[in-house]
């Protein structure tokens, strides 16, 4: 609660970080190895489903090696855990390459017992739900689940010690016995100066330009769910996407037309407040301003938990 | 004639007359009480010194007779030397006595001194008359009738308007100067002046010599009226605001208002100077909060004459609530205070508004870039039997950004106000009662730009608005039972309403309504002891409502629903506080020792949960070891209620006990008699039951938000150097050394989020003539703690990044922050009116001061905040008087 004695630090923050004007590292940057987006597949399972996970990773010039965890018994929610480095090591030194089946299924089954759920390259990571894991909920609680945080480590193979290099992220799992469970959205086309631009298809830019992109999600792709809110009552909800841009080069400027709202940047008719406002995904890129390869990534999240991704290539002449 | 030597006592003897044995009696017995209330009076340290000795006329009957006398009179000199009064205790007769006071009106005296600074005194002193050194008579003359007066006036104070009794005014008449005086009216005359041009001039100590020419006309009587302007209008404000209540509090450090208003950086706001004393750690930029020895600026109490406010700032730190005018004393308590407080395990500020009210009606208008005031004060009634003082204020800020934001900006709209209006009976008796109204209202308000706005509703529908308001009715009631009892009531009514509305996501309001009663009895049955019963009881009833859409239903589940939240509650909370003191002055010397025990009951009863009860033990002395050095200790236990107590939603933090600290400290005062004082006091503070956030929280409606296994530790050594304001130049250097600690429950000790291990601050100020005044303020402060991050954890359904300390938690620091400010000042007195103009500069010297760190998206690069650059700040202040 906000404490009246705290009022009078209100007016100088504000002008404090509207005033600071030193340039870090962006978020939209992709400059060191990063992970921007973790797919479980079913999105939103029940108990005794197992669950196979997808992260999309970046990584300037190495091959990345990524270790799946989880917390054990009692712990199992909680976000404070470290894998068993000797464990981890042993796995990842492993030549999963010239293992059978039944050899990936014992090795796989002896990392679940200190927590591991893959390692990548080799061991794609699984989760198998525990069954009992709703049994402590009230049965009207079961629709809602909960959710388990699953992490992940990624680091180049051969590491320099920089600070950022590696990257620790945490991926909660919705598990529930919701009778409409997500499903990951998925984002084939992407809007280039309005013209749609598909899967398959790179873009030819030009340096120092400035491109209005925007994610169209096709019909569909965003779910209609129920929720029982905490009136008793069963709504029926649609998802509200979320958008995030990544680039190798060149800017990226959501708010070059000033805050993103509703119906597109060319609608003045009636759109969103500066606090309340939808997420159509609609940014500014600025092309480098020399002429390379590289690489522009839409992560969309559909705010249950589901996540879908585009990655497209573009030349810069 | 020889002057006798004039002889300077301290104890006023009474004319011996002849009368009834019963009269005698009742004379005696009324000697008797005066002495003792003289006795009472602390030491002069500087006796008044004669500068200028007048000889008086030798009585023409006198010199025939051949007759010699001595006249003892009676001066009464005023803080500035000057004579106010003249009264004959042993007449000489034969003209004499009238010869005697003539010559005593236009005598000069240095003023007296006692400990505090320059006072008034009243001394007995002989004027003789000689034969010896008698020029030769005479012829005798046909005594020539008098003249009539042909020439007279008033003389009256330059901007006060205030009539000057007692003036020494003069002119020359045929090469020979002919001296008059003013009565109290201000009214002079000159008999028989030549007609023609002729220069008169005025002069009195503290005065602008003055010397004015004016046309006698023949047949006429010639009229003028004379304006002096005093040499320092503030002089009179530097001594007698001192709080001079007899607690022998420890570190209780009052100060005087005309040096605070003269300290550069505090816009002439006396609350602000706190943070130039020893003890007050400095606050984030622009915040100034209160953080008292190493307390959380929540944990310290401000209060108005005894009246607890939520806060005593307006928005953005740079103005206190209540008009400077208004203000008579802030006493500074940053610990080791008596029982009178409580509620509080940091320290007490407490702002005591004036009793004092002018004869003369006066109206101020004060404007600098932040706001400007109108404030009034004045008797009215017959017999102006009553003094009044309103003021009201408001800020412009928020018209003055306007045009410097872009276009597509949001707008930004901080606004405050602020008023009082005060009465009080000023009739002699044992009742003396006044009535307080104050109050404040700040708001901040964020709106959208018109581009992306919903509807047209310019107050911010759309937008952040933050209000909050506060309004007080005191009234205060003293009654002198009898010549060793008394009485104080203080009754309290008001309320504290807090808004914040973020568009349509959040909407919360408080209102919080306040009873109060604040009430001591106490008996003094002689100078020995003392004991004071007393309650500090305030009950408020709270009514707050929350509503607010998109809010996740947990705390640990990013992905958890989002869903519309609506709660309201309402309830009383009490807190009765009595409280017990007994001082005891065992010695003779009333004063040099005194011990101070106290117990107050703290009490937390709160509607729909267990009371909360704890008794505060206190202990307090205060030993003048040896002259001017006194030695102060004291501990004692301090309690509050958590905060945190009553932020529960649902049936959360219930179990909660009062937070407690016990402080104790050790100093000595030194005062170089009234040249200046220095003052060193070692504090240690241990704390503990902080309520600290539950580690072990998984479900925000059923399980406690806050646990009390915090706990604080402070200690370190205060340091105050000060020149006393007994003429042009004032300052203090003063310097705080100290540690503050602090561990939520997991045996991690850390230091406090304000520990700065040194503070030191260095005032001077210097009073030119013709009222030009400048002041510099350097302050040194070690830099804040931070925890250094540089390592995140990214959580990818939100897409955010939790730091991870890469360190111990506050176990880096800031660089150090200096600051050099100014200030200058000049008073013009006009006829009806004194202006004021100043000029305050705010770090001159142009440091690039870190106030924070902040971090990009992945904490792997931070950015250091520097402070704002230069601030000048210019304004005015007029006073007029009726």
């Amino acid at each position: 609660m906000l404490s009246i004695r705290q009022a009078p630090l209100f007016v100088p923050l504000l002008v404090l970080l509207a005033c600071s004007l030193e340039k870090t590292a962006q978020e939209w940057e992709l400059d060191r190895t990063r992970v921007l987006a973790i797919r479980a597949t079913p999105a939103e399972p029940r108990p005794g489903d197992s669950v196979s996970f997808e992260a999309l990773t970046y990584s300037p010039d190495a091959t990345l090696a990524v270790a799946w965890y989880m917390c054990l018994g009692l712990d199992m929610f909680s976000t404070d855990c470290q894998p068993d480095e000797a464990e981890l090591a042993e796995l990842q030194g492993l030549n999963w390459a010239s293992m059978d089946d039944e050899q990936l299924a014992a090795q796989r089954a002896q990392a679940a017992t200190v927590g591991v759920l893959g390692v990548e390259p080799g061991l794609p990571p699984v989760f198998d739900i525990p069954i009992e894991l709703l049994y402590a909920l009230k049965s009207e609680e079961m629709s809602e689940g909960l959710s388990l945080p699953i992490h992940l480590r990624a680091e180049p193979f051969e590491t320099t010690g920089a600070a950022n290099e590696r990257e620790h992220v945490t991926k909660y799992l919705p598990i529930s016995l919701a009778e409409t469970p997500n499903h990951n959205p998925t984002l084939d086309i992407v809007s280039v100066n309005g013209r749609h631009y598909g899967s398959a298809k790179g873009l030819v830019a030009r340096a120092g330009e400035s491109y209005a992109l925007k994610p169209v999600p096709l019909e569909g792709v965003l779910e209609t769910y129920s929720f029982v809110n905490s009136a008793g009552e069963t709504e029926e909800r649609e998802e509200e996407p979320e958008y995030r841009w990544y680039t190798t080069s060149g800017e990226l400027d959501r708010w070059a037309d000033g805050p993103p709202h509703a119906g597109g940047s060319d609608d003045t008719g009636g759109g969103g407040s500066f606090f309340d406002w939808v997420d159509d995904g609609a940014t500014t890129w600025i092309a480098p301003g020399e002429a390379g390869d590289g690489t522009l990534i839409v992560v969309m999240l559909d705010g249950r938990g589901g996540m879908g991704w585009r990655e497209m290539s573009y030349t810069v002449e | 004639m020889h002057l006798l030597p004039p002889l300077a006592l301290l104890l006023l003897a009474l004319p011996a007359l002849s009368w009834s044995a019963d009269e005698a009696a009742a004379e005696e017995l009324a000697a008797e009480e005066l002495a003792a209330e003289v006795e009472e009076l602390p030491p002069l340290v500087v006796n008044p010194e004669l500068v200028t000795f007048v000889d008086a006329p030798y009585p023409p009957a006198a010199v025939d007779a051949g007759i010699e006398g001595v006249v003892l009179l009676l001066i009464e000199l005023d803080e500035l030397g000057a004579v106010t009064a003249v009264e004959i205790l042993e007449s000489a007769g034969h003209g004499f006595d009238e010869a005697a006071e003539q010559a005593a009106w236009q005598l000069v005296f240095t003023p007296a001194q006692d400990e505090q600074g320059p006072v008034p005194v009243a001394l007995e002193f002989e004027y003789g008359f000689t034969l010896d050194s008698l020029p030769p008579p005479l012829e005798p003359d046909t005594p020539a009738p008098p003249l009539p007066v042909n020439l007279e006036g008033t003389v009256l104070e330059a901007g006060t308007r205030i009539p000057l009794e007692g003036i020494a005014l003069w002119i020359l008449v045929d090469g020979e100067r002919v001296d008059t005086r003013s009565d109290v009216t201000g009214h002079w005359a000159f008999h028989g002046v030549p007609d023609g041009e002729i220069e008169v001039h005025a002069t009195w100590p503290g005065y602008e010599e003055l010397a004015e020419k004016v046309e006698v006309v023949p047949g006429e009587v010639t009229e003028l009226r004379l304006w002096m302007t005093n040499r320092d209008y503030d002089g009179g404000e530097m001594v007698g605001l001192y709080y001079r209540d007899r607690e022998p509090d420890i570190t209780r450090r009052t100060i005087s208002i005309a040096e605070v208003r003269r300290v550069p950086g505090t816009f002439g706001d006396p609350v602000r100077v706190i943070q130039s004393l020893p003890g007050a750690a400095r606050s984030s930029f622009g915040s100034s909060q209160l953080i008292l020895r190493g307390a959380n600026p929540e944990d310290s109490n401000v209060y108005i004459d005894g009246v607890e406010v939520p806060i005593i700032f307006h928005m953005g730190g740079y103005r206190s609530v209540i008009n400077p005018a208004l203000i008579a004393s802030v006493d500074y308590l940053p610990g080791g205070y008596g029982v009178r407080y409580g509620r509080s395990i940091g320290g007490v500020v407490d702002v005591q508004t004036s009793d004092e009210y002018p004869e003369r009606r006066t109206a101020t208008w004060h404007t600098d870039v932040l706001d400007s005031s109108l404030y009034t004060t004045g008797r009215v009634g017959k017999e102006q039997q009553l003094g009044f003082a309103a003021g009201i204020r408001r800020s412009y800020l928020d018209v003055l950004m306007q045009p410097f934001l872009p276009d597509d900006a949001p707008t930004i709209k901080p606004r405050w106000f602020d008023y009082q209006v005060k009465g009080q009976t000023l009739t002699k008796g044992p009742n003396d009662f006044s009535l307080l109204f104050f109050g404040f209202h700040d708001l901040m308000l964020i709106q959208n730009p018109d581009d992306f706005s919903v509807g047209t509703d310019e107050e911010g529908t759309d937008g952040l608005a933050f209000a909050y308001q506060t309004h007080r009715m005191v009234g205060t009631w003293r009654r002198e039972i009898s010549p060793t009892l008394d009485l104080f009531v203080r009754p309290v009514f008001g309320w504290d309403d807090t808004a914040l509305d973020m568009a349509t996501m959040v909407s919360m309001k408080i209102r919080s309504t306040q009873l109060g009663l604040r009430s001591e009895l106490r008996w003094r049955p002689n100078e020995a002891w003392q004991v004071t019963g007393g309650v500090d009881a305030s009950s408020s009833r709270f009514d707050m409502s929350v509503d607010m859409s998109g809010f996740a239903m947990s705390m640990d589940d990013p992905l958890a629903e989002e869903d519309d939240f609506s709660s309201s509650d309402n309830g009383w909370s009490h807190a009765p506080d009595p409280y017990l003191d007994l001082q005891l002055r065992p010695l003779e010397e009333p004063e040099a020792l005194v011990f101070d025990l106290g117990v107050r009951l703290e009490t937390s009863i709160v509607s729909g949960m267990d009371p909360l009860l704890g008794l505060d033990p206190r202990f307090a002395m205060r030993w003048e070891l040896v002259p001017g050095g006194t030695l102060r200790a004291g501990t004692g236990l301090y309690q509050q209620h958590p905060e945190q107590r009553v932020m529960a939603f649902g049936g959360g933090n219930t179990a909660l006990p009062l937070e407690r600290a016990w402080s104790s400290e050790l100093g000595w005062l030194q005062r170089f008699g009234t040249a200046g004082s220095a003052d060193i006091t070692g504090f240690y503070k241990e704390i503990d039951r902080l309520g600290v956030f539950n580690p072990d929280l998984q479900d925000f409606f059923t399980d406690d938000l806050y646990v009390p296994d915090g706990a604080g530790r402070v200690y370190g050594l205060e340091m105050l150097l000060r020149k006393e304001p007994t003429g042009p130049l004032f300052g203090w250097i003063s310097y705080t050394l100290s540690r503050s600690l602090r561990e939520d429950g997991d045996g991690e000790w850390y230091r406090f989020d304000y520990d700065q291990t040194h503070i030191l601050t260095g005032i001077a100020g210097y009073g030119f003539p013709w009222d030009f005044d400048v002041s510099t303020r350097l302050q040194y402060v070690t830099g804040n703690p931070y925890t250094p991050y540089d390592d995140a954890v990214f959580n990818v359904d939100t897409g955010s990044y939790t730091a991870v300390e890469s360190a111990a938690r506050n176990s880096a620091r800031m660089g150090a922050y200096f600051s050099a400010d100014l200030r200058v000042s000049k008073m013009w007195a006009f006829k009806r009116y004194t202006l004021e103009m100043f000029f305050d500069i705010l770090n001159v010297v142009h440091a690039q001061n870190p106030e924070m760190i902040i971090y990009n998206y992945d904490y792997s690069e931070s950015t250091i905040v520097q402070g704002l650059p230069i601030i000048p700040s210019l304004g005015f202040e007029a006073e007029f008087t009726f």
